[in-house]
C-alpha cells in the first residue's frame, strides 16, 4: 500500500520535526546518566481525578485520561501504540503489539498481523485476542443493543464510537492466522485516518481469562454470537452490526456487561483474578476505591524496554493544594506545581525536583447541553455562542490565573507542537473570537434581547427573523444556567468565576456555579444526554480539561464533535460539520487530506460548538531529578513508567 | 439602691445571721446579669460579638467595596490604603469580603443555633415527658443519628443540597440538634417528677401545658447555655464545610470558604488571605464559648451565691 508510508511519514516527518525542535528549545539535552534497577515511583494524580475504571472498553461515563491513559494503559496496551517518549504525535511500532498494517484493494481491505507477544500468565496474544475487542466493540456500539445498567452504574459502551465509523464502517473481520487477521471495510478510507483513528481503538483483551457472563459461570466463547455481521438498515454508505448482540447476560453484550460490572467494582480490584492477566508492561498489586494503585512489574512483559523500577505508584489527592503539600514534603516522585504555587518552583529545583511541564495534543473546553430543554434552544444560536466566547478572557486567565502557562484556544486543532502542521492558518493566527465585552453586549442586543448589566437579561423579541432571540426561545427567557465544574482546581475555580463575574456584570448572564468531584463532571457530561433522549439536569459542565486525541490521534473531531458521538457531550449536530469531518477520513492523499482538515477546523474554529478555554499543560510537573526516563513526557498524556530508572 | 446595683448580691455586713451567709434577694434576672458580668471573659466575649456583628453589617455601609464582580486585574494586591487587607485570587478587595463572609457565617451559626434548639428540646421534652416507649424510640434515634461523625454527616447532606446559606442552616441544624435533645430529655426526666408538675396533673392540667408551661421553661438555663454553643458550633460547622468546599457558592462567601482560598496561596506569601479570617473564625467562636461560660455559672443555681 503506497499512500500509508507517504501520509505516515508526512506526519512524523511534519509533527515530530516541530515537536524536536520545540524540546530542543527547551534545552533539555542531557547526558545519559549511571542507572539502577529497583525503587519506586509515587505518581500524584490529578486533584479529585483518581482512577474508577480498569476494563479498557470504558463507556463515556468513564472515558478519561486518568481511567486509560494514566491507569488502564499500562496494563492493557492497544493494539497500536501512538507517541512515544520524544513528545511526538506519530505511531510507534515499536511499543505496539500490532506491525504496522497493510491496506489493500483500494484501501477496503486492512491487513494486521501481530508480533509474538504474551499475557503475564504466559499464553500467547492472538488474533482471538483482537476479535474478542472486535465482537464486544461491535455489541456495545450497535444501534440495536438494548439498554444495560443504570444510571448509577452505567451499562457497558464505548467513549470513541461515533455513528458509522469504527467498527460499523467493517463489513467483516475474521482471523487469517493465529497471529493475523483481515478487515474488510465498506468503503475506501484514508489510510492515514483509518490507522491513527479506527485502529488505534482496538485492545487485544485475554478472551482465555475474560470471556464469562458471571465470576462463576466457566469460561467460553460467548463473545462470538457477535461475529457474524449484517447492514444496519436505511445506512447511507452501508453500515454495519452483529446479527445477535446479545443482552446483559447473554452474547458479546453480556460479557461485556459482566467485565464493565467487575470494574464498576472498585473495592474488588485488589484480588480481581480477572484484572491479573494483562499485556503491559505493569499488573495491578494494591488498589484502594479512594484512588490509591500500585503496580509492579509484569515479569512475562513482551514488549520493550522492560521495568526496572520495583513498583510504580499512583497516589490520589483532594485538591492541588494538599498534593503540592506532599511535593513540597517530598514525598512524590512525580507531582504537579499548582499554577498559584509556581513561585515556589526554584525552591523546589533546589531541593532535588526537576520541572518540566506536561504539553498535551489537545485542546481545552467545556460543552454546552444543546439537549437541555429550556436552555438549549439559546445555546443552539450561533450568536449567543459567539456572545458568550466573546466574554470568556483567554489572555487574562492565562496571565493571572495559570502563571503564563498556556494558550488561547481558538478552535479544536492544537496548536501544540509549536508549529503543528495540522493547524490551520486561522487557528495558529489568533483569537477568532477574542475578549470583547461590547461584542457580547451588541450580538445579544441585536438579536433581541434586553441587556442589563448586572442583571439578567431577557428575551424581549421572540421569534426566528434576523434580529429576533430565534427558534423555541419565548418572550421573557432568561439567559440564565447552571455550570457544573470540577473542584480541587483553584486555577480552573478562579476561572470559572471570573467568568461568572464577567457574564453577568457585562451582559447580564446569570451563571450559576456547583462544583463536584472530577468524575462526577464527566459522568453529568458524558452520560448520553441527545435531542431524542434530553438532558435536563446540566446547561454547561467543565471538568477542568478538553480533549487530548487519544485514541483519534488524526484530530478530526469525529469523536468529540460529530452527531451522536460517545464523547460529544451535550451532542452539538450540524449537518456541515459531518459533512466536514466525513472528508477527512476519505481524503486521497496529503494535499486532500490536509485541505479537509483545514475547513473542518476553520469552520469549528467560527461556529464555536463548545466553549473554548485556554490550553494549558496537562500538568506542570515536578519530578525527582534523580528520576531518568521523564525528559519528554507523552503528547497524548500517556505514561512510560517502564522507561523509568532512578540514577 | 438602684435596680443595677451590683452589690445587690453581696453579703449583708455585720454578723452573720443563724444559719449561714445572707444574701439580699433581688429577681431571678438581676442575679442572673449581676453573675454574668462579674465574669471580665464574658464582657470580652460579648464586646467582641458585638462587634463582629457590626462589622459584618455596619461595616458594609460605611466601607464601600465591590463584592459581586470580580476584578482578576487587581488579584492578590498586598494590604495598602486602598485595600488595607490587599485584594483576593480574583481580585476582591479582602476586607469587604470578610464582612460580607462574616454576616453568612453568623446568620448561619446563629439560625442553625435556633433550628437546633427549637428542635433538640421539643424533642427531648416530649421524650423524656412521655417516658416509655416513646423516650425508647425517640431516644435511641437520636443515639443512631450521634453514632454517624459530624463532619460525615454534614458532608453527606452537603453534597445531597445545593448550598445556598438557607441550605447551610438547615443542613447544620439537622444535624446539630440532636445535643441539645439529649440535654432536654435529661432535664425533663427530672422534672416530670417534681410536686408543681404532679400538682398541675392533679388538678387535670393537659400535657400540652405541663410541657409547655412548666417544663420547658424550667429547663431555659440549660438551653441558653446550649444555645451559645450551638452559634459557636455552627459558626465553626460552616467554616469545616466551606474549607471542604461545600460552602455557598460565589459570589457569595463566608469565612471558611475564605480561609480555604487563603490557604491555597499559603507558600505565595499572601498571608492576608489567611491570617484575617482565620483570626475571625477564632475570635468568634471563643467569644461566644466565653459567653456560654459564664451563662452556664449564672444559671446554675448551685453556682450562684444567694
Amino acid at each position: 500500500m503506497r499512500h500509508i508510508p507517504k501520509l505516515s511519514f508526512w506526519r512524523m516527518a511534519g509533527v515530530a520535526a516541530v515537536a524536536a525542535l520545540f524540546v530542543a528549545a527547551c534545552g533539555s539535552t542531557t547526558t545519559t546518566p549511571k542507572t539502577t534497577s529497583g525503587g519506586t515511583v509515587t505518581f500524584a494524580e490529578l486533584p479529585s481525578a483518581p482512577p474508577s475504571y480498569i476494563f479498557p472498553m470504558a463507556s463515556g461515563t468513564y472515558f478519561s485520561v486518568t481511567n486509560l491513559s494514566d491507569f488502564s494503559q499500562l496494563m492493557y496496551i492497544p493494539l497500536f501504540w501512538f507517541g512515544n517518549t520524544s513528545s511526538s504525535p506519530v505511531f510507534n511500532s515499536a511499543l505496539s503489539i500490532g506491525n504496522q498494517p497493510t491496506f489493500t484493494d483500494n484501501n477496503t481491505v486492512v491487513n494486521i498481523t501481530l508480533k509474538h507477544w504474551e499475557w503475564s500468565n504466559g499464553q500467547p496474544i492472538t488474533s482471538r485476542d483482537v476479535i474478542f475487542w472486535m465482537n464486544m466493540l461491535s455489541a456495545v456500539t450497535a444501534p440495536t443493543a438494548p439498554a444495560v445498567g443504570s444510571s448509577s452504574a452505567p451499562g457497558p459502551g464505548w467513549g470513541a464510537a461515533v455513528p458509522g465509523d469504527f467498527p460499523q464502517n467493517v463489513v467483516s473481520y475474521s482471523a487469517t492466522g493465529t497471529y493475523s487477521l483481515t478487515m474488510k471495510l465498506n468503503a475506501s478510507y484514508n489510510p492515514t485516518w483509518f490507522l491513527y483513528n479506527e485502529l488505534s481503538q482496538i485492545t487485544p483483551l485475554p478472551q482465555a481469562s475474560w470471556d464469562e457472563l458471571s465470576t462463576a459461570g466457566p469460561i467460553g466463547n460467548y463473545d462470538t454470537s457477535a461475529a457474524a455481521r449484517m447492514p444496519i438498515p436505511n445506512s447511507s454508505p452501508t453500515t454495519y452490526m452483529p446479527k445477535v448482540v446479545g443482552t446483559g447476560s447473554t452474547g458479546a453484550l453480556g460479557v461485556a456487561q459482566f467485565l464493565n460490572s467487575q470494574s464498576q467494582s472498585l473495592g474488588t480490584y485488589q484480588g480481581n483474578p480477572l484484572w491479573q492477566v494483562v499485556s503491559g508492561p505493569f499488573v495491578l498489586k494494591d488498589f484502594t476505591t479512594a484512588g490509591y494503585a500500585k503496580m509492579v512489574p509484569n515479569k512475562n512483559y513482551s514488549g520493550s524496554p522492560k521495568p526496572t523500577i520495583s513498583a510504580f505508584v499512583e497516589e490520589p489527592f483532594t485538591t492541588d493544594t494538599a498534593e503540592f503539600n506532599a511535593l513540597k514534603a517530598g514525598s512524590l516522585t512525580i507531582g504537579a506545581i499548582p499554577a498559584q504555587d509556581i513561585t515556589q518552583k526554584a525552591l523546589l529545583e533546589k531541593s532535588g525536583y526537576t520541572f518540566n511541564p506536561w504539553y498535551s495534543f489537545g485542546f481545552t473546553y467545556f460543552p454546552y447541553n444543546f439537549t437541555e430543554p429550556t436552555t438549549g434552544p439559546i445555546m443552539q444560536q450561533l450568536y449567543f455562542r459567539q456572545a458568550f466566547q466573546s466574554l470568556v478572557n483567554q489572555d487574562q486567565y492565562i496571565k493571572d490565573f495559570l502563571a503564563g502557562y498556556g494558550v488561547p484556544t481558538n478552535g479544536p486543532v492544537p496548536t501544540y507542537p509549536t508549529g503543528n502542521p495540522d493547524a490551520s492558518p486561522l487557528e495558529s493566527n489568533g483569537l477568532v473570537y477574542p475578549y470583547s465585552a461590547s461584542k457580547a453586549v451588541s450580538l445579544l442586543t441585536a438579536h433581541g434581547w434586553s441587556v442589563k448589566p448586572g442583571g439578567l437579561t431577557t428575551c424581549t423579541k421572540p421569534g426566528t427573523a434576523a434580529d429576533e432571540c430565534g427558534k423555541n426561545i419565548a418572550s421573557g427567557a432568561q439567559l440564565s444556567f447552571r455550570l457544573l465544574y470540577a473542584q480541587g482546581s483553584v486555577a480552573l475555580t478562579n476561572e470559572m468565576e471570573a467568568l461568572q463575574s464577567t457574564a453577568e456584570q457585562v451582559a447580564g448572564i446569570k451563571l450559576t456555579l456547583s462544583t463536584g468531584p472530577f468524575q462526577q463532571v464527566i459522568g453529568t457530561a458524558f452520560n448520553g444526554c441527545t435531542f431524542s433522549t434530553p438532558c435536563s439536569g446540566w446547561d454547561m459542565a467543565n471538568w477542568g480539561g478538553g480533549w487530548v486525541y487519544s485514541p483519534d490521534y488524526f484530530p478530526t473531531g469525529g469523536e468529540i464533535l460529530g452527531t451522536g458521538a460517545s464523547s460529544n457531550g451535550g451532542d452539538y449536530s450540524n449537518p456541515t460539520n459531518d459533512h466536514n469531518i466525513q472528508a477527512t477520513h476519505t481524503a486521497s492523499n496529503q494535499t486532500a487530506e490536509l485541505k479537509a482538515l483545514f475547513t473542518y477546523e476553520d469552520y469549528l474554529a467560527q461556529q464555536l460548538p463548545v466553549v473554548y478555554m485556554p490550553t494549558t499543560p496537562y500538568q506542570l510537573t515536578m519530578y525527582k531529578s534523580n528520576l531518568n526516563g521523564l525528559t519528554h513526557q507523552g503528547i497524548f498524556d500517556e505514561l512510560y513508567p517502564q522507561f523509568y530508572s532512578f540514577s | 439602691m438602684s435596680a443595677a446595683d451590683p452589690t445587690a448580691n453581696l453579703p449583708l455586713a455585720g454578723a452573720l445571721p443563724e444559719g449561714g451567709e445572707g444574701y439580699r434577694s433581688g429577681s431571678m434576672w438581676r442575679l442572673i446579669l449581676a453573675v454574668f458580668f462579674e465574669n471580665r471573659l464574658a464582657i470580652v466575649g460579648l464586646g467582641i460579638i458585638v462587634f463582629m456583628v457590626l462589622f459584618s453589617y455596619v461595616g458594609p455601609l460605611i466601607y464601600r467595596t465591590q463584592q459581586v464582580f470580580n476584578n482578576p486585574n487587581i488579584a492578590h494586591l498586598g494590604p495598602s490604603l486602598a485595600h488595607p487587607l490587599g485584594t483576593d485570587q480574583v481580585g476582591y478587595d479582602n476586607l469587604g469580603r470578610l464582612m460580607l463572609g462574616g454576616q453568612s457565617s453568623l446568620e448561619v451559626g446563629f439560625a442553625a443555633a435556633i433550628i437546633a434548639v427549637l428542635v433538640g428540646v421539643i424533642w427531648g421534652a416530649v421524650s423524656g415527658l412521655a417516658g416509655g416507649i416513646v423516650d425508647t424510640i425517640m431516644m435511641r434515634i437520636v443515639d443512631a443519628m450521634l453514632a454517624v461523625p459530624f463532619l460525615v454527616a454534614l458532608i453527606l447532606l452537603g453534597a445531597i443540597f445545593t448550598t445556598s446559606t438557607l441550605e447551610l442552616i438547615v443542613v447544620i441544624g439537622l444535624v446539630a440538634w440532636l445535643v441539645p435533645a439529649r440535654l432536654v430529655r435529661g432535664e425533663t426526666l427530672s422534672l416530670r417528677v417534681r410536686e408543681y408538675v404532679q400538682a398541675v396533673r392533679v388538678m387535670g392540667g393537659s400535657t400540652r401545658r405541663v410541657l409547655f408551661r412548666h417544663i420547658i421553661p424550667n429547663t431555659v438555663g440549660v438551653i441558653v447555655v446550649n444555645a451559645t454553643f450551638q452559634v459557636a458550633d455552627a459558626i465553626i460547622a460552616v467554616a469545616t464545610l466551606s474549607f471542604l468546599g461545600i460552602g455557598v457558592p460565589p459570589p457569595a462567601t463566608n469565612w471558611g470558604g475564605e480561609l480555604s482560598n487563603g490557604l491555597s496561596y499559603i507558600y505565595a506569601g499572601y498571608w492576608w488571605l489567611i491570617y484575617p479570617a482565620g483570626l475571625a473564625i477564632v475570635l468568634t467562636v471563643v467569644a461566644f464559648n466565653f459567653v456560654g461560660d459564664a451563662l452556664r455559672d449564672a444559671l446554675e443555681v448551685r453556682l450562684q451565691r444567694r
